[in-house]
C-alpha cells in the first residue's frame, strides 16, 4: 500500500509541479510562488525578462504592488522588524528585550533542487521557478514547484485560517494506505513530502512521560527523524512550527526547541537548540506559574501552539503570557494577560496579534513591541464562587477601516464546558476600539474553532455547534447573520479545514462517525470517510489534506487515506428507523396479508372461527391424545427450546443495548461488538468499551451463572425429591460466603499464594469453601447412610454451622462490613473478562452432563426403590449428581455471590410448564435460568439510575409474580 | 447411547469444563507487575522529588539516582557505595523500594547493587519512612500528568479533591459526596454526573465522563477492582488507602494531589493541618501523659458499635490527648454493653446523624442510655457529649477537614482550653466553636 501512495503521490507532484509550468509556457510567463511570509502562499504567472519583472507581474495578478527601487518594496513596505529597545521583558514579565527580528521581502530563483535569492535583473529563464517571500536573511519558502503546497503551522497561517489549497486526480474509492499508532493530539504539518508530527505518549505505554516530534516519510510511513524529549504524559496538544529549514517545538512542560528539518536531533539531540541559543542539555523552559490568576481556569499545559509571521514567531502560555520569539528563540518581547491561556495559537495580520485567555478577555497587542491595543472583557461566566471565561480561536477579517473579529466564546472548562457562544466584534485600529456586534450564547455547544471563508458570496465564519447528541454546521457573516448549512452532523470537536474554498472537511469526535467533506457552495454532504479502524478512538485534531491524500489523527493514532471520499447516505437513524425494523415491519406485513387471505380463504369454506384450527392444530401438536408419550413430548421440546432460543437472543441483545447512559439499537450494539472485537479489545472507543468491557462480560456472567444455578436446582429438587430444595441446600453458599469473607473482611491470602489484590482470590476462596462445606455434608450424609434425606438434613446442618462462623465473621468485620455484604447481596457488577471465561465453561459444560442422564433423574423421581428395581444404583447415581450440582453451585458462586431464587424457582417453572420429564425439565431450566438472570442483571443495573442494586433481590422481585401466578394455576401438580 | 458412552461423554465434558475454564482464566489473566517509569528523591516531610526515567535502563540503585541528580540540577555526594548528601542536604540518605504487589516501603541494605526494575518504586530518603509513593493497589502515584477530568468514588476523596483546590475539575462523584456545596449544586444542574454509589461504582457511568483520572477509595473492595478494570480500558485509576489514621489521611492527600497534578496545593493542605493541629494541642495546655479515658461511640443503643484501634477517630482522639478505652478492639466494633462500665471512660462521644442538636433531644438521649452506660463516669459527670447533623457527617468521613474534628474533640477532652464554651450535643453549628481551625472547611 505505500508503494501505491508513492507512485500516486509522485505523479501528483508531478503533475503538479507541470501543469504551472504548462501554463506558464501556453502564457509566455514564468511560475512565481508570492509567499506572504506567514504561511499564505498562492502561485501566480507573471511575465517578463527579468526575474523583477516576471515577479512584479506575477504579483500583480494577486493584487500586489510589487517594486525594485534599490530596495525591493511590496505594497510600499520593504521590512518589517519586530522589537524594541529594552523595557525589561523576559519570560515572566511584560516588556521588550531590545532584540530585533527583521524580515525583507526577496526574490528567490528555483534552481532545479532549491531556492537561491535572485538578482532582480537577472534573466528570468535562468529559473525554473521565481519566488517573492518576506523572510530573514538565509531563509527560504517551504513550498516548491515540486511541491506547491504546504502546512507549516497549527492551521495553515498566522491568520489560524485553516484554508488550504489542494489537487486531486484520484477517481479510484478512499482506502487506508498506512497508519502508525500513538497519541498525536496536535495537528500534522506537511513539507516536501514529509510530515512532522508530534505524539503524546499517552497510549503507547512505553517510555511513558516522553514525547515525540516525528518527521515521517509520507510515501512510505517511515521516520526520517524523531526527536524526543521529557514531557507529561498527555496532551502534547500544542501544534509545532516549520520555517526555512527548521522546526520549532514548544511543550506542554514550557521548553522551546529549534530542530533541523533535514538533519534532524542528531545524536543526543545535539542539534537541537531551545530559548537564546541554549543546547538540549542546558535548555530552561518558561516557568509553568507565575502567578495565581482570580478568574478561569488554569491549565499547566505549556506553550501554545506556535505561528511564525515576518521573521517572528508568536505563542501563548498555560502560565498567561504571549511571547514573541525571533528565529534563535531570543526573546522578543513578552506580554502577561490576566489569566492563563491554551494551546491555541493567537492570530497575527497586519502586525496585530489578537488572543485571549481564560478571563474571557480579548486582547489585542502591537507586534512590533507587544504593547496592548485592546484589553477587553467579552464573556465571563460565574460558576459556583468563580469567574470563568474563554475565547477560541479569533477569526479575523479586514473590512475596510476596521477589522470584523469572528470568534466562540466559552466558560472555557473545556470538555466540561456548561456555557459557549458565539461573538462577533468589530475592532477600529485608528481607535483601539473594539464593539460587539452579535453575541448569542443561547445556540448549544461550541467549541474552539471557527473556519474564515472569504469568497464572492460570503465573507464569514463556518462554525459547528453541539445540538444534543448531533451537531450542525452554521454560518455566520461579519454582519452578524446566521445560517444554518448543515444538519444531522455527527458530534464534532475538531477544527475545520478549508480546502481551495469550495470544501469544509470535518472530522467527527467519534471516529464510528465520518470524516465529512461539506460543499461550501450548498452545504451539502459531498462525501465521507472513516478512519483506519486499528486507531480508532476520539478526535480533536484537524486533518491535513494533500489532493487524494488525507492525513488524520485519532487520539490513537495517525493515519493516511488514500483516495476519493464515499458517496453520504443518509445514516439510518436519521431516517427515523433502523433497517431490521423495517425488515420486521415487510415481514409483520407479509405475514398479516397471508393470513387474512387465508382467513378469508377458510371463511369462504364456511368456518365462523378460522384461526381456531390453528390453535387446534397447535395444541394438538403438544398436547394430542392420539401422539405417543415420547412424542408428545419431543414436540414440547421442540416449542420450547425455540421459544427459549428466541427469548434467550432477545435478552442477550437487551442487555447488550440497554444501559444506565445510552441505549443503542440492536443494529447499533451488535456493530460495537464487532467493532471491538475485531479491535481486539483494544483502543476502543467510548461505545465499544461499554458495550464491549462492561455490558457483554456481566451478560455473559449472568446466563452462565443463571444457567448453572438453574441446572443445580433441577438436580437437587429430583434427587432429594423436596420441592423446597434449592442449589445451597448443601450448605454450598455458606461455605463459599465464610471463605469470601475471610478474604475480603480479614485480608485472607490463601497462605500467601495470591497476592492482596488478585481478582481470583475471593473466587477461588469461595469455591474452596463451598467444596469444603459440602465435603462435611457428604461425610456426614454417607456416615448417616447415605440416602437423600441423609444429605438434606447433614446439608442444613453444615450449611448452619458455616452461617453461624459467617454471621460471626461479619459483627467482627468493622469498616469491611460493607464490602463483605456486597459480595453476599449477590452482583455481576465486578465481574470482568478475565472471570468470564472461568465461569461461562465450567457452568456450560458441567450444565450439559445431566442432561445426558435425564431418564436417571425421572427414574429416581419414581422413588429409590423403584428405581433400583428399574437398574439404577441409586446410591452412586445420587451421589455423582450430588458433588456435579455442589462444584456448579460452587462455581456459580464464586463470582457473583449468592443469588437466590434462580435455582429453586426456575426448575418449578418449567415443570409446571412441562411435567416433570427431566428431559425437558433440565434444558427448559438452563434456558429459562439464563434469561431470567440477564434480564434481573439488566434491571439491577439500569433500575435504580447510578446504583448497582442487589441481583438477588431482582431475581425475586421479578420471579414472584411470575411463580405466583402458575402456582395458582397449575399447582394441583405438586397435590400428588 | 449406552451407559458407558454417557459416563464417557460426561467425563469429557467435566474435564473440557474445567479445562477450558482453567485455560480461559490463565490466559485472560496476565498479572503483569507494575514498575514506576522514575525514582524517588524525598526530603521528608512530604518534600520529593520524582523523576521520570525508563529504570529498565539502569544497572543499580545508585546509577538511576546519579541521573535523577542530573535532571534536576542537584549535586550528588557520594563515594560510589553510599551517598553523602543530595543538593546539599547531608544526612544519612538511605535507599527504600516498594516490592511488585506490595505497599510498604523496604529498606534496601548496601551494597546497592539491586537491579531497578525489580521494584515497583524506589526512593532515596533522608527519613526513615519515605513519603507514600504507591497507592493501596500497588501502583506508583508518580508520573501522571495534569488532570483535567476527574471522578471521584467516595465522599472523602471528594473532600480531598476540594481541599486541593481541584473542585472544577469534578466531573463525576458518588452518589453520597455532598461536600463541599458546589458539589451539591454540580450534581443537581448535572454538570457533576453521579457515576453510582460508594459500595458498588458503576463501570459505565464512570467511562461516561470521559475521565482522565478516577480516585477510587481502598476502603471498598469494589472500588479496588474497579480500579483494575479502568486500567485495563486506558483509564487512568489511583486508590486511595482506608482512612484509618492521621497519617493515612494525610497520604491520601498527597496521593490525591500528586496524581492530578495538584501536589503543592496537597503539600499545602498536608502542612496547615499539621500546623493547625499542633496548635490545638499546644492550646490545651495539657502534657498528655495523663490522657482522659474516652468513649466513641457511633449510637446511644445498649450494646453499640464502638471504635476501636485502626479507625481514624481513634487516632484523632489519640493525638489530641485522650485514650480509647476500647483499645484492645481493632475497627468498629458492637461490644456487649458489659464492658461499658467496665473501661469506665471519663468522657463519651456519641457520633450519630440520627439525633438533632437541640437540647430536649439531648437530654431525651441522655435520660435514656441504659444502665451499664450510667455505670461510668463520664455519665455521673455529665461527659457524655452528642455530635450530630453537619458536625456527624464530617467527623465520620475520613477526610481533609480532619483538624476541624480535631479541634471539636479536642475542646470536648478539655473544654477549659478555650474561652468557647461547647455544648454537650453539637451540630451543624459546629463551625462556632472552632478557633484555629475555622478557615480549613475547604468549601470552595
Amino acid at each position: 500500500m505505500r508503494g501505491r501512495t508513492a507512485i500516486i503521490l509522485a505523479a501528483i507532484l508531478v503533475a503538479i509541479s507541470f501543469a504551472p509550468v504548462i501554463q506558464a509556457d501556453a502564457a509566455s510567463g514564468t511560475d512565481a510562488l508570492i509567499d506572504m511570509g506567514d504561511g499564505r502562499t498562492s502561485w501566480a504567472s507573471g511575465s517578463g525578462s527579468t526575474v523583477m519583472d516576471a515577479v512584479a507581474d506575477a504579483a500583480s495578478s494577486e493584487g500586489m504592488d510589487a517594486e525594485y527601487d534599490g530596495a525591493l518594496t511590496v505594497d510600499g513596505v520593504s521590512t518589517v522588524t519586530t522589537g524594541s529597545e529594552d523595557t525589561g521583558g523576559t519570560l515572566s514579565q511584560t516588556g521588550s528585550t531590545g532584540i530585533t527580528a527583521e524580515a525583507s521581502w526577496k526574490l528567490y530563483g528555483w534552481t532545479g533542487d532549491s531556492w537561491a535569492e535572485a538578482d532582480p535583473d537577472a534573466p528570468a529563464s535562468d529559473y525554473g521557478a521565481l519566488a517573492l517571500g518576506l523572510y530573514p536573511d538565509g531563509v527560504m519558502p517551504s513550498a516548491t514547484p515540486d511541491d506547491p503546497n504546504v502546512r507549516t503551522m497549527f492551521r495553515g497561517d498566522a491568520l489560524n485560517s485553516g484554508n488550504q489549497e489542494a489537487a486531486f486526480s484520484s477517481s479510484a474509492g478512499y482506502e487506508v494506505d498506512w497508519y502508525e499508532r500513538g497519541a498525536p493530539f496536535s495537528n500534522p504539518l506537511y513539507v516536501d513530502g514529509h510530515i512532522i508530527q508530534k505524539f503524546s505518549t499517552y497510549t503507547t505505554g512505553e517510555n511513558k512521560g516522553y514525547a515525540v516530534v516525528s518527521c515521517i516519510d509520507l510515501s512510505t510511513g517511515e521516520h526520517a527523524w524523531d526527536f524526543r524529549f521529557l514531557s507529561g504524559m498527555n496532551y502534547e496538544s500544542s501544534t509545532p512550527l516549520i520555517v526555512g529549514d527548521y522546526v520549532y517545538v514548544g511543550t506542554m512542560t514550557g521548553y522551546l526547541y529549534k530542530i533541523p528539518l533535514w538533519e534532524g536531533p542528531g545524536e543526543d539531540n545535539a542539534n537541537v537548540t531551545s530559548i537564546s541559543g541554549a543546547s538540549f542539555a542546558d535548555a530552561e523552559p518558561a516557568p509553568s506559574f507565575i502567578r495565581e490568576f482570580d478568574t478561569g481556569t488554569t491549565y499547566d499545559a505549556g506553550f501554545s501552539s506556535l505561528v511564525y509571521s515576518a521573521g517572528a514567531i508568536y505563542a501563548t502560555h498555560s502560565n498567561g503570557m504571549v511571547y514573541c520569539f525571533d528565529l534563535d528563540l531570543n526573546l522578543v518581547w513578552s506580554y502577561q494577560m490576566d489569566a492563563g491561556a491554551y494551546f491555541i495559537a493567537p492570530t497575527v495580520v497586519d502586525g496585530l496579534v489578537f488572543t485571549s485567555a481564560f478571563n474571557g478577555h480579548l486582547y489585542i497587542l502591537d507586534a512590533a513591541d507587544g504593547s496592548a491595543k485592546v484589553d477587553e472583557e467579552v464573556y465571563q461566566v460565574q460558576i459556583r464562587d468563580r469567574m470563568y471565561g474563554g475565547l477560541g480561536q479569533i477569526a479575523v477579517f479586514d473590512t475596510g477601516s476596521t477589522y470584523t473579529l469572528i470568534f466562540t466564546v466559552t466558560d472555557g472548562l473545556g470538555m466540561s464546558q456548561s456555557n459557549s457562544g458565539l461573538a462577533v466584534y468589530e475592532y477600529d485600529p485608528s481607535s483601539d476600539i473594539v464593539v460587539q456586534r452579535y453575541m448569542n450564547t443561547d445556540m448549544g455547544t461550541f467549541g474552539r474553532y471557527v473556519s474564515p471563508v472569504s469568497n464572492a458570496g460570503f465573507t464569514g465564519a463556518y462554525v459547528t455547534v453541539s445540538e444534543g447528541l448531533d451537531s450542525v454546521l452554521l454560518r455566520i457573516s461579519t454582519d452578524g447573520v446566521v445560517e444554518r448549512v448543515t444538519e444531522g452532523l455527527k458530534e464534532i470537536h475538531s477544527a475545520g479545514v478549508v480546502v481551495n474554498g469550495e470544501w469544509l472537511y470535518l472530522t467527527s469526535y467519534s471516529s464510528a462517525d465520518p470524516i465529512y467533506r461539506i460543499s461550501l457552495a450548498d452545504g451539502s454532504i459531498d462525501g465521507v470517510a472513516y478512519c483506519a479502524p486499528e486507531v480508532r478512538n476520539f478526535n480533536m485534531s484537524s486533518p491535513l489534506i494533500l489532493g487524494d491524500l488525507f492525513i488524520g489523527c485519532t487520539d490513537s493514532g495517525l493515519f493516511v487515506l488514500d483516495g476519493v471520499f464515499a458517496e453520504y447516505v443518509v445514516a439510518e437513524d436519521v431516517q427515523g428507523a433502523p433497517v431490521i425494523v423495517y425488515l420486521a415491519v415487510i415481514a409483520a406485513v407479509i405475514i398479516l396479508v397471508l393470513a387474512a387471505i387465508w382467513a378469508a380463504i377458510r371463511f369462504g369454506k364456511g368456518e365462523e372461527r378460522p384461526f381456531r384450527y390453528l390453535k387446534e392444530r397447535f395444541l394438538h401438536y403438544l398436547y394430542g391424545d392420539n401422539l405417543s408419550h415420547n412424542t408428545r413430548n419431543r414436540h414440547r421440546l421442540k416449542f420450547v427450546l425455540i421459544v427459549a432460543a428466541v427469548l434467550l437472543f432477545v435478552s442477550f441483545t437487551l442487555c447488550l443495548c440497554i444501559g444506565s447512559t445510552q441505549i443503542l439499537n440492536p443494529v447499533e450494539a451488535y456493530s460495537m461488538l464487532f467493532s471491538a472485537i475485531a479491535k481486539g479489545g483494544v483502543g476502543l472507543d467510548a461505545t465499544e468499551t461499554t458495550v464491549f468491557v462492561f455490558r457483554l462480560p456481566r451478560t455473559i456472567a449472568a446466563l452462565a451463572v443463571g444457567m448453572g444455578l438453574a441446572v443445580a436446582g433441577s438436580i437437587y429438587q429430583a434427587i432429594i425429591r423436596n420441592p423446597l430444595v434449592d442449589p445451597y441446600i448443601m450448605g454450598v453458599s455458606s461455605g463459599a460466603g465464610v471463605a469470601a469473607i475471610a478474604v475480603i473482611a480479614f485480608d485472607f491470602t490463601f497462605f500467601g499464594l495470591f497476592s492482596d489484590h488478585s481478582i481470583f482470590l475471593t473466587a477461588i476462596s469461595a469455591i474452596v469453601g463451598g467444596l469444603v462445606a459440602f465435603g462435611c455434608t457428604m461425610l456426614i450424609a454417607e456416615k448417616a447412610g447415605g440416602s437423600s434425606i441423609n444429605y438434606v438434613l447433614a446439608g442444613v446442618v453444615v450449611g448452619l454451622a458455616f452461617s453461624a462462623v459467617q454471621t460471626l465473621m461479619l459483627t467482627m468485620a468493622g469498616q469491611k462490613l460493607s464490602n463483605a455484604l456486597s459480595w453476599l447481596y449477590g452482583s455481576f457488577a465486578e465481574v470482568t473478562w478475565a472471570q468470564v471465561g472461568v465461569v461461562l465453561f465450567l457452568s456450560l459444560f458441567l450444565s450439559l452432563v445431566p442432561m445426558l442422564w435425564a431418564k436417571e433423574f425421572n427414574l429416581v423421581l419414581l422413588g429409590e426403590d423403584q428405581a433400583r428395581e428399574m437398574g439404577l444404583n441409586v446410591k452412586q447415581f445420587n451421589r455423582c449428581m450430588l458433588v456435579l450440582a455442589s462444584v456448579l453451585t460452587s462455581v456459580c458462586v464464586a463470582f457473583c455471590g449468592v443469588i437466590g431464587f434462580v435455582g429453586l424457582v426456575i426448575p418449578h417453572l418449567c415443570r409446571m410448564l412441562l411435567g416433570s420429564d427431566h428431559r425437558m425439565v433440565l434444558p427448559a431450566s438452563l434456558c429459562f435460568g439464563a434469561v431470567m438472570l440477564m434480564l434481573a442483571d439488566l434491571l439491577s443495573r439500569t433500575g435504580y439510575y447510578g446504583l448497582e442494586l442487589p441481583v438477588g433481590a431482582i431475581t425475586t422481585i421479578i420471579g414472584i409474580p411470575v411463580f405466583a401466578y402458575l402456582l395458582i394455576k397449575k399447582g394441583r401438580i405438586y397435590d400428588g | 447411547m449406552d451407559d458407558r458412552s454417557r459416563l464417557a461423554v460426561s467425563v469429557v465434558l467435566v474435564v473440557a469444563g474445567v479445562i477450558l475454564g482453567v485455560t480461559a482464566g490463565v490466559l485472560a489473566y496476565a498479572e503483569d507487575p507494575v514498575q514506576a517509569n522514575g525514582v524517588v528523591i524525598d526530603f521528608g516531610d512530604y518534600e520529593t522529588v520524582w523523576t521520570e526515567a525508563d529504570v529498565s535502563g539502569f544497572d543499580d540503585p545508585l546509577e538511576l539516582l546519579e541521573f535523577a541528580c542530573e535532571e534536576n540540577g542537584f549535586e550528588l555526594v557520594s563515594d560510589g557505595a553510599s551517598v553523602g548528601s543530595i543538593d546539599g542536604n547531608e544526612g544519612e540518605w538511605r535507599l527504600f523500594a516498594v516490592y511488585p504487589g506490595e505497599t510498604e516501603w523496604v529498606a534496601l541494605p548496601e551494597p546497592y547493587d539491586q537491579k531497578p526494575s525489580e521494584f515497583t518504586v524506589m526512593a532515596w530518603s533522608l527519613s526513615d519512612e519515605p513519603t507514600v509513593a504507591v497507592d493501596y493497589s500497588g501502583t506508583p502515584v508518580n508520573g501522571y500528568s495534569q488532570k483535567y477530568r476527574v471522578v471521584s468514588l467516595s465522599p472523602a476523596v471528594t473532600e480531598i479533591l476540594a481541599s486541593v483546590k481541584a473542585s472544577n475539575v469534578i466531573v463525576g462523584v458518588d452518589y453520597y459526596s455532598d461536600y463541599p456545596e458546589s458539589i451539591v449544586q454540580g450534581k443537581a444542574d448535572g454538570s457533576i454526573a453521579v457515576v453510582g454509589s460508594y459500595t458498588s461504582p458503576s463501570f459505565e457511568l464512570i467511562t461516561d465522563t470521559n475521565p482522565d483520572i478516577v480516585i477510587c477509595d481502598g476502603s471498598q473492595t469494589s472500588q479496588v477492582k474497579m480500579a483494575d478494570r479502568l486500567r485495563d480500558v486506558g483509564i487512568d485509576a489511583v486508590v486511595t488507602y482506608p482512612g484509618e489514621s492521621l497519617e493515612s489521611i494525610m497520604d491520601n492527600i498527597y496521593i490525591v494531589g500528586t496524581s492530578i497534578g495538584y501536589q503543592l496545593a496537597a503539600k499545602g493542605v498536608i502542612e496547615d493541618t499539621g500546623y493547625v493541629m499542633d496548635e490545638i494541642r499546644a492550646a490545651t495546655g495539657a502534657d498528655h501523659s495523663e490522657p482522659i479515658d474516652t468513649m466513641i461511640s457511633l449510637e446511644p443503643d445498649i450494646s453499640p458499635w464502638i471504635s476501636g484501634t485502626g479507625t481514624y477517630l481513634d487516632s484523632v482522639v489519640t493525638s489530641m490527648g485522650g485514650n480509647n478505652v476500647f483499645s484492645e478492639w481493632f475497627g468498629w466494633v458492637h461490644i456487649t454493653s458489659d464492658r461499658i462500665p467496665y473501661a469506665n471512660p471519663q468522657k463519651i462521644i456519641i457520633v450519630t446523624t440520627e439525633y438533632s442538636a437541640t437540647q430536649e433531644e439531648y437530654d431525651h438521649l441522655y435520660n435514656s442510655l441504659s444502665p451499664q452506660w450510667q455505670l461510668t463516669d463520664a455519665w455521673r459527670n455529665g461527659e457524655v457529649y452528642v455530635i450530630c447533623e453537619d458536625a456527624a457527617a464530617m467527623v465520620q468521613r475520613a477526610g481533609p477537614r480532619i483538624a476541624q474534628t480535631a479541634e471539636l474533640i479536642s475542646t470536648i477532652l478539655y473544654p477549659g482550653s478555650s474561652d468557647i464554651e461547647v455544648p454537650k450535643i453539637i451540630g451543624s453549628e459546629y463551625m462556632d466553636y472552632l478557633t484555629f481551625s475555622a478557615d480549613m472547611s475547604y468549601n470552595d
